[in-house]
Parts: C-alpha cells; sequence; structure tokens
C-alpha cells in the first residue's frame, strides 16, 4: 500500500495547526500517522496531546526562508518512513512558501507515495490584503491547491465571504472551497471534504443516471426498491447509502430522520406517500445510456446565503423552459440567509420541496436537464 | 540641487505603517514645510485617501511590484513633483536590500514597525525578513505590545542585528513603554563579572548600551581568540561566533583583547580571560571602542556550543 501523504498549507496564522489538530481528532481509521512540520507554530502541538493519539512528530527546523527546504525533506521523509513506517505522512509547510513546491519535493522522491490531500488554508479576513501583497507565494498556495479551507467565516460578514470566495475562485476555479469555522466543525465531516474525491455534481448526476433508487411500487415490486443494501463496492453510485456519511445530509433516502418524511423519497414503510416521491422511473440501468446521451448537468458551488423566498422564486423560475431548458431535476444544499441551518432543495421535473438541515461547508446546485441554457441557469441560481 | 531627504516606512501588513504616515503628515504640519510625496507599495487594510492627501500638500504613488520601483522611476518623480521629501511605505514581501535610489535622493530615516501580537510566530518562520529590515533601520517600534517582558528575550539578537537603532516599544494604546528591561543575568557589582557562556551575547551588547557599567572593571568570560592581521599589534578578538538568523549567518562578536608578554596564542583557541575592560577611541570606527587588558588567560577545551544560537 502507498502511503497518502496529505499536505496543509497556508500563510501563518490562517489555522493550519488547528485544522491538523481536528484532523488528529478523527483518529485518521486507525492509520498510522507522522506529523511532518516546517513551521514554528503559534500553537504547538503538544506532546500530551499527541501521544493520546499516537501520532509521531518530526520537525524539519529550517523555519527561515533563507533556508532551503528540498535537500532536508527529502532525507526527512525517508527517515520518518524508515523509522515508524506510516500510513499517512501529514506535511504543513512553511507558511511562507510555495505550495507547488512541496508538491514537486513529494513528486520527486522516489518513495511509494499516493499525494492524498492538497490543502490549503485561508484566513477568509485577510485574502484579500494578502494576495495584493505578498505576491507570488500567496498566490501560489492559492492557485496550486486542490482544496481551499477559507478558515474565521465566523468572524466575517456573509459579503466578505463572498469576496474572498471569488478571488479564490478567480485564482484557482477548478479547487474546493469550504467554508468554516474550524473551531466548531465537526472532524469527521471535515477529513471527509478535504478526501472528497467526488463531487457533489458527480454525485446528483450518478444518482439521477441510475435512476434514483426510490420508490416503492406498493408492496407488489420488491425489486425495486430503493434502498440498496446490495454492493458496498458501489455506494459511490448508489443515490441510497447508509454509510457514506460525506452526503448524508442530501441523499434521498434516509432511514434516520423520520421527522421529514414529506420530500424523502425512500421510504419503506409509508406506502401511502407517493405522491412526493423523487424518483419516477423505476428502472435505471435502462435510463443509463439514454441519460449521457441526451441530458447534461451543470454545477454550481456558492458562498451565497439565500433566504427561503429567494429559492422559492429561483425554484419556480426554473421551470420557464424556453428560458432554462427542460431541467429535470435540480438539487441542492444552500447556505440561508433567513435561519441557522441550511435549505435543502430538491426538484423534479417541476415539483420541488425544501427542507432544512445541517450546516455545511458550501452552498452547491446541480441542475440536470436537456437542452439547458446553462448561462441562463447561472444567472437565475447564483443571483447574478 | 538640494537633496530631497527619503523616509522608508517598512514592516509586515498591519503592523502599523500607515498610521504612522497618516500621523505625520497630521501632526508634524509637514504641508507648511512644503510638498510630501508617498509612495505606497502596499495595500492594507487601512487605505491612505487623495482627499486626505491634498489637504496636507501631499501626492500618492502607487506601485504593487517591486520591479516598478527603479531609480529612473524615482528620477522622474522627482522631476514631476519637485517634493520636499518622500515616504515609502515598503511592501513587507519587498526586498529592502534591492532598492535603488538616484543621486538626488538621501536616506533620511528607514523606520520598521513590528506588530507584537504576531510578532513570534512571523519571527520564528521569516527571520531573515525581519532581520533585513532591522538591518537597515534607524528605529525600530513594537506595536500593540502589552507585555515587554515577553519581547526582552529577543533583546540580545536584535541588538547584535542592529546596535545602532533605536527601539521603541507601544503598548495596545501607543504609550511608549520602557525598551528592553530585562534584568542583567549576572551580578554587575562583583569584584569580577563573572560572565556565563549563554551571556556572552547579552553582556556584549549592553557593553555597547551602557559602557559607564563597565568602565575599568574585570570581567571573566569564555571565548574563541580570532587573529588578524588587520588587528592593531599585540591583539587579538576575544570573541564568540553568534547565529541570529541561520547557520549562513554566523557572525563574530567580540572585543579588542591585549596579548599577555610572554603568551603564545593559537587562533581559534578557546581560553577563558580574566581582564578589565576599558573603552579608548578608535580611528578606524571614529568612537569607543571596547579594549580587554587581560590579567590571565587560560586555554580551555572548546565549549560543547561553541556557536551561540540567539534564534
Amino acid at each position: 500500500m502507498s502511503i497518502k501523504v496529505d499536505i496543509i498549507s497556508g500563510f501563518l496564522g490562517a489555522g493550519k495547526t488547528t485544522l491538523i489538530k481536528k484532523l488528529f481528532e478523527t483518529g485518521f481509521h486507525n492509520e498510522k500517522v507522522v506529523l511532518i512540520e516546517n513551521e514554528f507554530g503559534e500553537i504547538g502541538i503538544d506532546g500530551s496531546f499527541l501521544k493520546e493519539s499516537g501520532v509521531n512528530i518530526k520537525e524539519i527546523n529550517s523555519g527561515c526562508i533563507c533556508c532551503s527546504l528540498v535537500g532536508d525533506f527529502s532525507a526527512s521523509m525517508s527517515e520518518v518512513i524508515s523509522t515508524y513506517q506510516p500510513e499517512r505522512i501529514i506535511i504543513e509547510p512553511s507558511g511562507v512558501g510555495k505550495l507547488s513546491d512541496i508538491v514537486k519535493a513529494v513528486e520527486k522522491l522516489d518513495l511509494d507515495l499516493q499525494l492524498n490531500i492538497v490543502a490549503t488554508v485561508v484566513d477568509g479576513g485577510k485574502c484579500k490584503v494578502y494576495m495584493k501583497n505578498f505576491g507570488e507565494f500567496f498566490n501560489n498556495q492559492v492557485s496550486d491547491a486542490h482544496i481551499i479551507v477559507m478558515s474565521k467565516v465566523e468572524r466575517l460578514a456573509n459579503e466578505k465571504v463572498v469576496e474572498a470566495y471569488e478571488l479564490i475562485k478567480e485564482k484557482n476555479p477548478n479547487c474546493n472551497v469550504i467554508l468554516t469555522d474550524l473551531n466548531a466543525v465537526d472532524p469527521q465531516k471535515l477529513l471527509e471534504a478535504l478526501e472528497r474525491t467526488i463531487s457533489y455534481q458527480d454525485k446528483v448526476e450518478e444518482e439521477f443516471k441510475h435512476g434514483c433508487c426510490c420508490h416503492h411500487h406498493d408492496g407488489e415490486e420488491h425489486d425495486h426498491e430503493c434502498c440498496h443494501h446490495h454492493d458496498g463496492e458501489e455506494h459511490d453510485h448508489e443515490c441510497c447509502h447508509h454509510h457514506d456519511g460525506e452526503d448524508h445530509d442530501h441523499e434521498c433516502c434516509h432511514h434516520h430522520d423520520e421527522e421529514e418524511h414529506n420530500h424523502k423519497c425512500c421510504h419503506h414503510h409509508d406506502e401511502e406517500e407517493h405522491d412526493h416521491e423523487c424518483c419516477h422511473h423505476h428502472d435505471g440501468e435502462h435510463h443509463h445510456h439514454d441519460a449521457d446521451e441526451v441530458f447534461v448537468s451543470v454545477g454550481y458551488e456558492t458562498p451565497m446565503a439565500y433566504s427561503q423566498k429567494e429559492l422559492t422564486k429561483i425554484l419556480e423560475t426554473l421551470k420557464e423552459e424556453e428560458n432554462y431548458g427542460v431541467v429535470l431535476r435540480a438539487k441542492g444544499i444552500l447556505k440561508a440567509s433567513d435561519q441557522a441551518k441550511w435549505h435543502y432543495f430538491d426538484y423534479v421535473a417541476g415539483d420541488y420541496s425544501i427542507r432544512e438541515g445541517e450546516a455545511d461547508f458550501v452552498g452547491r446546485i446541480v441542475v440536470i436537464g436537456s437542452q439547458l441554457k446553462k448561462e441562463n441557469i447561472e444567472t437565475l441560481v447564483l443571483k447574478k | 540641487m538640494m537633496e530631497i531627504p527619503i523616509f522608508i516606512v517598512a514592516g509586515f501588513l498591519d503592523a502599523g505603517k500607515t498610521t504612522f504616515i497618516i500621523d505625520a503628515l497630521e501632526k508634524d504640519g509637514f504641508e507648511k514645510k512644503g510638498r510630501t510625496l508617498v509612495i505606497l507599495c502596499e495595500e492594507g487594510e487601512l487605505e491612505l485617501s487623495d482627499e486626505f492627501a491634498h489637504l496636507h500638500n501631499t501626492t500618492i504613488k502607487r506601485l504593487q511590484q517591486q520591479d516598478q520601483f527603479t531609480a529612473e522611476y524615482l528620477q522622474e518623480l522627482a522631476v514631476t513633483y519637485c517634493p520636499d521629501r518622500v515616504i515609502i511605505e515598503l511592501n513587507c514581501m519587498w526586498n529592502i536590500n534591492e532598492l535603488y535610489f538616484p543621486a538626488e535622493y538621501r536616506m533620511a530615516q528607514v523606520i520598521t514597525f513590528i506588530d507584537f501580537s504576531t510578532f513570534s510566530v512571523y519571527y520564528n518562520n521569516m527571520r531573515q525578513k525581519f532581520i533585513d529590515l532591522i538591518k537597515l533601520s534607524d528605529l525600530v517600534v513594537f506595536n500593540r505590545c502589552d507585555d515587554s517582558t515577553a519581547l526582552a528575550s529577543y533583546q540580545t539578537n536584535l541588538k547584535l542585528v542592529n546596535g545602532n537603532a533605536q527601539y521603541m516599544i507601544m503598548d495596545e494604546n501607543g504609550v511608549a513603554q520602557k525598551a528592553f528591561e530585562e534584568p542583567l543575568p549576572y551580578d554587575i557589582d562583583a569584584d569580577i563579572i563573572e560572565i556565563a557562556d549563554d551571556d556572552f551575547g547579552r553582556w556584549y551588547i549592553d557593553t555597547y548600551d551602557n559602557p559607564e557599567r563597565y568602565r575599568g572593571k574585570k570581567v571573566a568570560f569564555n571565548c574563541m581568540v580570532v587573529q588578524s592581521k588587520k588587528l592593531p599589534k599585540n591583539t587579538f578578538v576575544a570573541g564568540r561566533h553568534a547565529m541570529t538568523c541561520c547557520a549562513d549567518d554566523v557572525q563574530l562578536y567580540g572585543h579588542l583583547c591585549k596579548v599577555l608578554p610572554g603568551m603564545k596564542l593559537k587562533n581559534k583557541a578557546w581560553v577563558r580571560v580574566v581582564a578589565r575592560l576599558e573603552f579608548e577611541y578608535s580611528e578606524e570606527y571614529q568612537e569607543e571602542e571596547g579594549v580587554l587588558y587581560p590579567e590571565s588567560i587560560e586555554n580551555i577545551p572548546p565549549l560543547a556550543h561553541p556557536i551561540l544560537d540567539l534564534r
């Protein structure tokens, strides 16, 4: 097995150490972890904490940008691997170094490594001034990250968050951005978000193509039941997984939150409720090919907040075929401007429902249909 | 032609550079003493507005990249605006060692601002940046320092980096605190002042800051003999190498010491010196320099930590 390598970069004071500490709280599925630090942090990761987590720590004491990391680094990595035989190595590089240099240094090593998380922590409140004034190394940390954790958002007005978000997206349009208060975040969820390999859009798309699982034809047709118990290995494409913690809030088939039956697709037990089911084609396999050929999907991420009213209006408007194309399915989670909980919505061929759910890292919207007018959709859903 | 004085205001984002410039323009009555040109190389939280500048007979120029900051550009500004002074707010990531000024300008003062609340983390991770700035500074201002004892541990290092700079410490409310008040780690009133190995730097700095404390007094310490043909006859440097930034940055610090008649010393040998410290005018440095008159010099084994690590 190759050793997972996680790189958590970010400027001094952004919250790298806080984030890493949070990740350690998850226990990393009992993997053997070594942390390599190339920075003298504000919050030391102290010995007792590490002992509890069973983590080894290795400092590369250059700590000064006049000394180059690279020579030291290769030797340290080899040493760490032979001494501890870790399954995962977390690297906290110097806050004033380029992320691409670290990535290159890792890739160049003749060791069995697999780059796992390549994240940069950006202080949401400082993003703009840092970008303007720090120049290359900071912008490199932003542009070369696979995922950006915007920290300290709890201290900021939503406009400031949106502004910082847009600056980040300008430098790195393809990265995922998660917005979070690092002190309050659920560590498990954070780790899952950082390791996320399948995008929300792919997920919703798969769900759509496979024919959403969820519906039960009144008892007589057991075989199409939504909530499959089968094939553990395929859980990425199923819409009704129980075990996929990452997306548990927007899955269609929760067995466990009974209080919200109305827009949920897959209850086995309340047969009287057909009308709100989300999944009208029972035969996912057949539609699969058609779906691939005809349907397109568009996905957006947004830090913006929406009121219930706004969202309702957007979903109402989405029905206008002449402006938006034929929208068959839309799904999303959005930060709410009128409540602490987030809005979770489902739109199926003109019908929609909005419920409230747990706060997430960033708002996401996926729209699937045919002849979609993407520009108009973007303008509508992103309130442009 | 009159030389144009330049004031460089340096330091990290948020350290108080712009506040200082605004204060200077407002309170120092610069506008009555002619025209000021401010070159802003950073866009911080606080912005200097053009309206404010206009009121104070000031022109603002903004630069984004260090490569725009050329001698030619400054020359052009001198011709265009005929300023009586130029204030430059330096970008914290620019290399201060690579700024070039045309002959019309004269460096009046370099002031570095440091936000104490982020100092230890920034300093530990970007030491070279700080050292570059401090080395060239006439004045170093620590802002937002509510606990000046926390700063005291850095004093030897800072003084070694630049002993000529003035260090000012301001608290949260902008009130000046007494700089560097850490008590001396040795007994200044002893018949022979005994300097522990780790305190060499502290002592060395203090002999420059407070020569009166040591004039004519006896001190004892361990050091390295450093001989050179450039030194006056029959003297060597009784010194220690110290590292203020990293391994590339090791320098020798020490006082001139007379040789003992008849005693042969080897270059780079370790010795224990007991000597009377005097201060004498040096033609070369044009100021008083410490000179050690030894009572005894004894060979000793090399120290376990030969290089003073002052980081």
